[in-house]
C-alpha cells in the first residue's frame, strides 16, 4: 500500500520528487521526465523472469544437461572433529561407471575462504578474511565437512561409489559452544588460530569514554540476547556444472550471487589461473538470501571436470544443504545503553561473540555489518563495539538476509524499550527522540544522510497498528478484551526500527556498469550484472532503462548472468542492485537518449532540446504532432550507407560515493496464550523508506517475503544441533519448520516515498530489510503483553512458559 | 546422504489375495499413499527388497456410513475422509483431527489406514479413533480378524500387522446421542507433526458425564487412553465448563488452535483434576519438536480445553465441524 504518499502533506508523489522534503535543496536531477510524469517507473509492471518460472521453462542448474556430462557427489564427514588416518578409494574407483574419486590429496594446495563477496573488500580488510580451507578437507571439522568426491556416469553409480570409499577416522574431542571454545584446553580446530579465536573486530566508529558516559548516565540498561541459526532455505538446493573447454578455458554454471567475484576467487585463490580463462554463467537462481554469496559446490565441480576431462554436475541433497556451509551466524550479544532521565541516549555499547562454525566464511564481515547497523541507527555521543569471532565444530555459517542486522536488532531494540521504560517514555517517542535523521552521520562515517523518512515510517506504521489505542503504558497488562491484568490470553503491541545500507558505497568496492544497445527495430538489449534470484531486479532495471530512454517497457530485453558479456559488478547483496546498478542503467539510458535526440533533431529540423521521447516516439515538445519513431532512427543508424553508420550503444557507470541508507519501522500486535506459551501474531505492519518504488508491487512483495522470513526467524526457525555429536537434527523441511500460508498473520506494507538525491529516480534499497524488524517488535510486544523478555531466538512456547514461570506475576510489575 | 533410492522389486497386485501372497515379511513393505515409506527409503531408514503397491486393488477406497457405524477402506485418502459429509456429521472428531493436518497435498496422497500403519504415536488420526472406540480389520491369507485400535499400536513404528496380512478396513461405531467431542493439538507450525495432540469424547445425560474417553498422542511410544482421567469424570456432574453458553467460545469451538478462544467461564475443578490425571499418564520424550516437560504440561492444558470444548458441544447438541476449504 502506497498511501503514505497521500498522508504525507507537502509531498506530491507525481512530482518526480521535486517537492520531497529533502534538506539538500537540489532536486534529484535524474528523476524528471516530461511534466514530472513517469511512464514506467512507479508502475506494477510484470517482471521479465516470472513467465519462465511459472511455466517451468526456466533452466535451473539441476536442469542443465551437457553432452557427456558426469554426475558428481560429495562424501561428507560423519564426525564433528576427526583426524583422517587414511582414505581407501580403490573399491570406489573399481566400480564400473566411476570416472574419478578425489580426496584432499588431489586438491590444489591453496587455502581459500568460501566468501566470494569478500573479494569486494579493500585489501587491508581482506587480510582479516581467514584463508582456512581446501576444497576437500584433510581433517573433519564438522559433521558434513567435505572429505572426498566422486564423478560417475549417473547419480546412482556416484552414490554407490561414495558408499565404497573407506575412510579411517580418529575422532577428536569437539567443541560446539563458542564460549567453551574460547576456554583454555578446548580442542583446537585450526592450527593457525590458537585459542579458536578466528578474529577480533573493533567497531571503527567507536568513540568517547564509555565507562565515564555510563557512570554519568541517569540509567543504564543491559540486555543479552542470542539469535538462531536461521537457514536461507532457498527452494533450489545447491548445484554447479563445470566444463573445461577445448581452448583451455573453464565454464562454470552455478546460482552464485556474485558471478564476477566468484570468477576472481576461482581464478586467483583456488586454481592460480587468469580471470580471463573463466567464463561464469549464472543459471536461473532458485533463491539466494545470502547463501550464494559463498562458494557452494562449484570448486568440486571444477576439479572433477578437470580430472575427468568431461563436464561434471555436482549437486547436494536438502539434508546436505542443511548440514553444510550456510546458515545465519549465531551471535551472542550484549547491549548496554546509558540514558538521561529525559530520555536522551548517552552511550551504547555492543559486544558480540560470533560462532563462525568450522570455517570463517562470512563471520567477520557479518559482525562488522551488525555493528554498523546496530550502532548506527540511534544518535549517541559515545559508542563502543567489539566482536570476537570463534571457531567451533558447528557447521559453517554464512551471510543471510539482513546480514547482521536481524541479529543485532533483536538485542538493541529490546534494550531501547528497556531504556524507554526506565525513563517512563512511550517507546515510540523515545525512538523518535533518539533516532538519526537527514544531515546526521550514517551508519558508515563520514557519509551523512541525504534522506531519511524514518519519522514518517514510524508515524504511519503506528497509525496502522493502532499504537495510540493499543499501547497502554508501561506496566499495563492487556487482556484480549482490553486492559486487564490477569486472564489467560494477553495482547500486546511492540515496535522496532532499523537502518540498512543500499549497497556498500564508502566501504566495499562499489561501482557498477551497464551496457545498452539500441537495435534496429527500436528495442534495446540491456546487459547488466545483478543476480536475479527472485527479487525482481531485472524488472526494476528494465523499468529504469525504459523510463530513461523514453521507450516502452516491453522494448527492453535484459541480458545477464554471463561474465563474458556483462561488465564487472560485485553482484546482488546488501540491498544494492536497484540503487547501484540502477544508476548505471540510467546513465547508459540517458546517453542513448541523447544520441537518439541528436539524430532526431536532424530529421525534425530542430534542436535536441526542443524534443522529448515517449513510448518509443520522438516528438517536438511544442508540436507533438511532429514525430519520428525511435525505431526509424535506430534502423537508420545501422543501415546508414554513408559515413554516419553505427549501432547506437552506450556504457553507463555508477561510482557509489554513499551507501544511501534506507530506514524502516515495524510494528507487531500479538496475543499470548499464557497456558501454552503460544505467541499468535495478529498483525504485522512494516513501513519502509524506499525513496522511490521503481516497481511498487515488487517492493511490496519483497517486504511481504521479508516479513514471512522474519516471522519464522522470530517464532520457529532454528538449526538444532545435537550437543554431543554436532549433527544437525533439523536437516529437512519436516523438522526445520518454516511457516506456511496457514500460519501467516495479516501483513500490511507501507511504502514511504521521499526520493533520495543519489538514487535512480530517488530509489533506495530494500532487499535485506524486510526481515529485520519482525522479531524485535514481537519481543517488545511480548513484554507489553506479559512483562517477560526472551533472550534467544526463536521465541518458542517452551521459552515463553519458562519465562512466565520465572517472572514476578504482579500486574503492576515494572520490569527492569 | 543419498538422493536416489536403492533398487527394489515393485509389484502392483490387483487382488487382495495377490497382495497378501506377496507381503511375506520384514523385507517387504506395502505402499498405499507412500507418504512415509518413500521418504524413509530415500533416507535409507528402511531398505525393502520388495515394495507391494496397494494402489491397484479395487474397491478399497470407500468411506461408508450407516446407522451402525462408519467403515473406510485401506485406500481411502485422508482428504476423502475429511471431506466426507457423513464423517463430518456423524464423526466430527475424526474430521477435526484430519483437519488439523495442514498440508492438503499430504492429505490427498496419504491414506487413513497408511497413517495408522506407520505406527507413529504422533498420528493425528489415531487419538481420534481411540476416543471413538474404532476397530481395525486385518485380512490374512487364511482368515480375517478385527481388533480394537488400542491393540493395534505396539510400540514406536510397530503395529499388530503380521506377515501376509493387510489392514483392509477401519470400523468406527456411531457416537451415542448426547455426545460431544474435540480434537486439539500443538505443533510448531500448521504443517508440523504434533508436539502433543488430544482427542476426547464425552456423553452427557441428566447433568452428568455418562461416558468419557480421552486419548493422547505424541506423549508415549503409542497413542494412549488416559484411563485414570476418564474414570475421574465418569458419572461426575457436568460443571460449569469453559465456553458453555459463551458465543465467543462457540465461535472458536472449531479452531484447531485455542489461541483466540475466550475463557470467560472458570473451568470446573473436575475437569482440572481429570486433566492433571491425564498428564500423569503421559510419558513423553524430548526431541527437536519439544521437551518432555512441556509436552507433559501441555497434556494437562489440552485435555482441560478439549474436555471443556467437548462438553460445550455435547450440551449444545452440535459439532459445527465445517467442510475443509475447497469442499462443499
Amino acid at each position: 500500500m502506497r498511501d503514505a504518499l497521500d498522508k504525507n502533506p507537502g509531498f506530491d508523489p507525481r512530482s518526480g520528487g521535486t517537492s520531497a522534503p529533502s534538506t539538500t535543496g537540489a532536486p534529484p536531477a535524474t528523476s524528471r521526465t516530461i511534466e514530472g510524469e513517469f511512464s514506467c517507473v512507479g508502475k506494477p509492471l510484470p517482471r521479465p523472469d516470472v513467465a519462465a518460472k511459472a511455466t517451468g521453462a526456466a533452466v535451473y542448474g539441476a536442469d542443465l544437461v551437457l553432452p557427456g556430462m558426469l554426475t558428481g557427489r560429495i562424501l561428507t564427514s560423519p564426525y564433528a572433529h576427526a583426524k583422517i588416518l587414511s582414505i581407501d578409494t580403490s573399491k570406489a574407483k573399481a566400480l564400473a561407471g566411476v570416472a574419478a574419486v578425489i580426496t584432499h590429496e588431489d586438491v590444489p594446495k591453496l587455502r581459500f575462504t568460501r566468501s566470494v563477496m569478500a573479494e569486494g573488500l579493500p585489501p587491508f580488510a581482506y587480510e582479516g578474511e581467514n584463508q582456512d580451507q581446501f576444497i576437500l578437507s584433510d581433517k573433519a571439522r564438522y559433521v558434513g565437512d567435505w572429505i572426498a568426491a566422486v564423478a560417475a556416469v549417473d547419480t546412482y553409480t556416484a552414490e554407490k561409489a561414495l558408499d565404497l570409499i573407506e575412510v579411517e577416522y580418529e575422532q577428536l574431542p569437539a567443541v560446539f559452544d563458542p564460549e567453551e571454545a574460547l576456554k583454555p584446553g578446548s580442542p583446537i580446530i585450526h592450527e593457525g588460530w590458537p585459542g579458536n579465536v578466528a578474529g577480533v573486530i573493533d567497531h571503527p566508529f567507536s568513540r568517547g569514554d564509555l565507562d565515564k558516559a555510563l557512570a554519568d548516565s541517569d540509567y543504564v540498561v543491559e540486555f543479552r540476547g542470542r539469535n538462531s541459526r536461521q537457514k536461507q532455505a532457498h527452494l533450489e538446493p545447491d548445484v554447479a556444472v563445470a566444463r573445461w573447454e577445448p581452448d583451455g578455458r573453464l565454464t562454470v554454471w552455478s546460482p552464485n550471487q556474485n558471478a564476477h567475484l566468484a570468477k576472481k576467487t576461482m581464478a586467483q585463490r583456488i586454481l592460480g589461473i587468469n580471470e580471463g580463462d573463466i567464463r561464469w554463467i549464472t543459471t536461473t537462481v532458485g533463491g539466494g538470501f545470502g547463501a550464494r554469496l559463498s562458494f557452494g559446490v562449484e570448486p568440486v565441480a571444477v576439479l572433477l571436470a578437470k580430472i575427468t576431462g568431461k563436464p561434471v554436475k555436482v549437486f547436494v541433497t536438502r539434508e546436505e544443504d542443511f548440514s553444510g556451509w550456510s546458515s545465519r551466524t549465531e551471535q551472542r550479544q550484549t547491549i548496554r545503553m546509558g540514558v538521561t532521565k529525559g530520555g536522551t541516549i548517552t552511550a551504547i555499547e555492543q559486544r558480540i561473540l560470533s560462532d563462525a562454525g568450522a570455517y570463517f566464511s562470512h563471520s567477520g564481515t557479518i559482525s562488522a555489518v551488525n555493528m554498523q547497523a546496530t550502532l548506527g541507527v540511534m544518535r549517541s555521543p559515545v559508542v563502543s563495539g567489539k566482536a570476537t569471532i570463534v571457531y567451533t565444530n558447528n557447521p559453517t555459517s554464512s551471510g543471510m538476509r539482513g546480514y547482521g542486522n536481524p541479529e543485532g536488532s533483536f538485542v538493541l531494540q529490546q534494550a531501547i524499550d528497556m531504556a524507554a521504560e526506565k525513563c517512563g517514555m512511550d517507546p515510540l517517542e523515545f525512538r523518535l527522540k533518539n533516532a538519526k535523521g537527514t544531515g546526521e552521520p550514517s551508519m558508515w562515517e563520514p557519509v551523512t544522510l541525504t534522506s531519511c523518512a524514518l519519522e514518517t515510517c514510524i508515524r504511519l506504521g503506528a497509525e496502522r497498528i493502532g499504537w495510540k489505542e493499543k499501547w497502554h503504558g508501561w506496566g499495563a497488562s492487556t487482556g484480549a478484551a482490553g486492559p486487564s491484568p490477569g486472564g489467560r490470553y494477553r495482547r500486546g503491541v511492540g515496535m522496532s526500527i532499523m537502518t540498512h545500507a543500499s549497497g556498500a558505497g564508502g566501504f566495499l568496492l562499489e561501482h557498477s556498469s551497464a551496457i545498452i544497445k539500441l537495435d534496429e527495430d527500436g528495442s534495446v538489449q540491456l546487459a547488466v550484472s545483478p543476480c536475479e534470484m527472485g527479487q525482481g531486479i531485472l524488472g526494476a532495471l528494465s523499468q529504469i532503462a525504459a523510463e530513461g530512454m523514453g521507450l516502452r517497457y516491453e522494448d527492453v530485453h535484459v541480458i545477464t548472468g554471463d561474465t563474458d558479456v556483462t561488465l564487472f559488478d560485485i553482484g546482488s547483496h546488501a540491498s544494492r542492485s536497484t540503487y547501484a546498478i540502477g544508476n548505471a542503467v540510467l546513465d547508459a539510458a540517458r546517453q542513448v537518449r541523447a544520441t537518439v535526440l541528436e539524430r532526431a533533431a536532424g530529421i525534425l529540423e530542430t534542436s535536441p532540446r526542443a524534443l522529448d521521447i515517449r513510448g518509443g516516439s520522438v516528438f517536438v515538445k511544442a508540436d507533438p504532432t511532429q514525430t519520428v519513431a525511435v525505431a526509424e532512427i535506430a534502423r537508420g543508424a545501422i543501415y546508414d550507407y554513408g559515413l554516419e553508420g553505427r549501432h547506437i550503444t552506450a556504457t553507463g557507470k555508477h561510482q557509489a560515493l554513499t551507501h544511501c541508507p534506507n530506514f524502516q519501522a515495524g510494528f507487531s500486535e500479538i496475543e499470548v496464550d499464557t497456558e501454552t506459551g503460544v505467541i499468535k501474531v495478529l498483525k504485522y505492519v512494516v513501513a519502509h523508506d524506499i525513496g522511490r518504488a521503481i516497481n511498487p508491487l515488487t517492493v511490496e512483495s519483497c517486504l511481504q517475503g521479508g516479513a514471512y522470513q522474519g516471522l519464522g526467524y522470530a517464532l520457529t526457525e532454528d538449526l538444532i544441533i545435537d550437543e554431543h555429536t554436532g549433527k544437525v537434527l533439523t536437516d529437512s523441511f519436516a523438522t526445520y519448520k518454516m511457516l506456511s500460508a496457514l500460519d501467516m498473520p495479516e501483513v500490511e506494507v507501507i511504502l514511504v516515498e521521499e526520493p533520495d538525491p543519489s538514487g535512480p529516480y530517488g530509489a533506495k534499497g530494500v532487499g535485506e530489510t524486510g526481515i529485520t524488524n519482525v522479531a524485535p517488535s514481537i519481543a517488545n510486544a511480548l513484554y507489553d503483553a506479559c512483562r517477560i523478555r526472551i533472550h534467544s531466538l526463536p521465541m518458542t512456547p517452551e521459552k515463553v512458559l519458562a519465562a512466565l514461570a520465572a517472572a514476578p506475576q504482579s500486574p503492576d510489575y515494572n520490569g527492569g | 546422504m543419498h538422493r536416489v533410492l536403492l533398487p527394489f522389486e515393485f509389484a502392483e497386485p490387483t487382488t487382495v489375495r495377490g497382495a497378501l501372497a506377496l507381503i511375506d515379511g520384514e523385507k517387504t513393505r506395502a505402499l498405499a499413499g507412500g507418504v512415509d515409506l518413500v521418504l524413509r527409503m530415500r533416507l535409507r531408514q528402511v531398505l525393502p527388497e520388495k515394495v507391494v503397491s496397494l494402489q491397484k486393488l479395487p474397491h478399497l477406497d470407500y468411506v461408508r456410513a450407516d446407522d451402525l457405524g462408519l467403515a473406510f477402506g485401506a485406500l481411502a485418502s485422508l482428504r476423502q475422509l475429511e471431506a466426507s459429509r457423513a464423517v463430518r456429521e456423524g464423526w466430527p472428531l475424526l474430521a477435526e483431527a484430519i483437519g488439523s493436518i495442514g498440508s492438503v497435498q499430504v492429505k490427498v496422497q496419504g491414506t487413513g489406514v497408511g497413517n495408522l500403519c506407520v505406527g507413529t504415536p504422533a498420528s493425528d488420526v489415531a487419538p481420534a479413533l481411540y476416543a471413538l472406540g474404532a476397530r481395525v480389520r486385518l485380512t490374512g491369507l487364511a482368515d480375517e480378524r478385527e481388533i480394537p485400535i488400542e491393540e493395534f499400536f505396539l510400540d514406536v513404528g510397530k503395529t499388530a500387522v503380521r506377515p501376509h496380512e493387510l489392514v483392509t478396513e477401519i470400523v468406527v461405531p456411531r457416537p451415542p446421542a448426547g455426545s460431544g467431542a474435540a480434537f486439539m493439538k500443538l505443533a510448531k507450525t500448521s504443517e508440523d507433526i504434533a508436539k502433543v495432540n488430544v482427542a476426547v469424547m464425552v456423553s452427557v445425560g441428566d447433568g452428568a458425564y455418562a461416558d468419557v474417553s480421552i486419548a493422547l498422542g505424541s506423549v508415549a511410544p503409542t497413542p494412549l487412553r488416559a484411563v485414570e482421567a476418564e474414570s475421574l469424570l465418569r458419572m461426575a456432574p457436568v460443571g460449569e465448563a469453559a465456553g458453555v453458553g459463551n458465543p465467543a467460545g462457540a465461535a472458536a469451538a472449531n479452531r484447531v488452535s485455542p489461541a483466540l478462544e475466550a475463557t470467560g467461564n472458570p473451568v470446573s475443578p473436575g475437569l482440572e483434576a481429570a486433566a492433571q490425571a491425564a498428564a500423569q499418564a503421559a510419558v513423553p520424550i524430548s526431541d527437536v519438536r519439544s521437551t518432555a516437560s512441556y509436552r507433559k504440561e501441555m497434556v494437562r492444558v489440552l485435555v482441560k480445553d478439549a474436555l471443556a470444548r467437548a462438553t460445550a458441544r455435547a450440551l449444545a447438541g452440535r459439532s459445527d465441524v465445517q467442510a475443509p476449504g475447497g469442499v462443499s
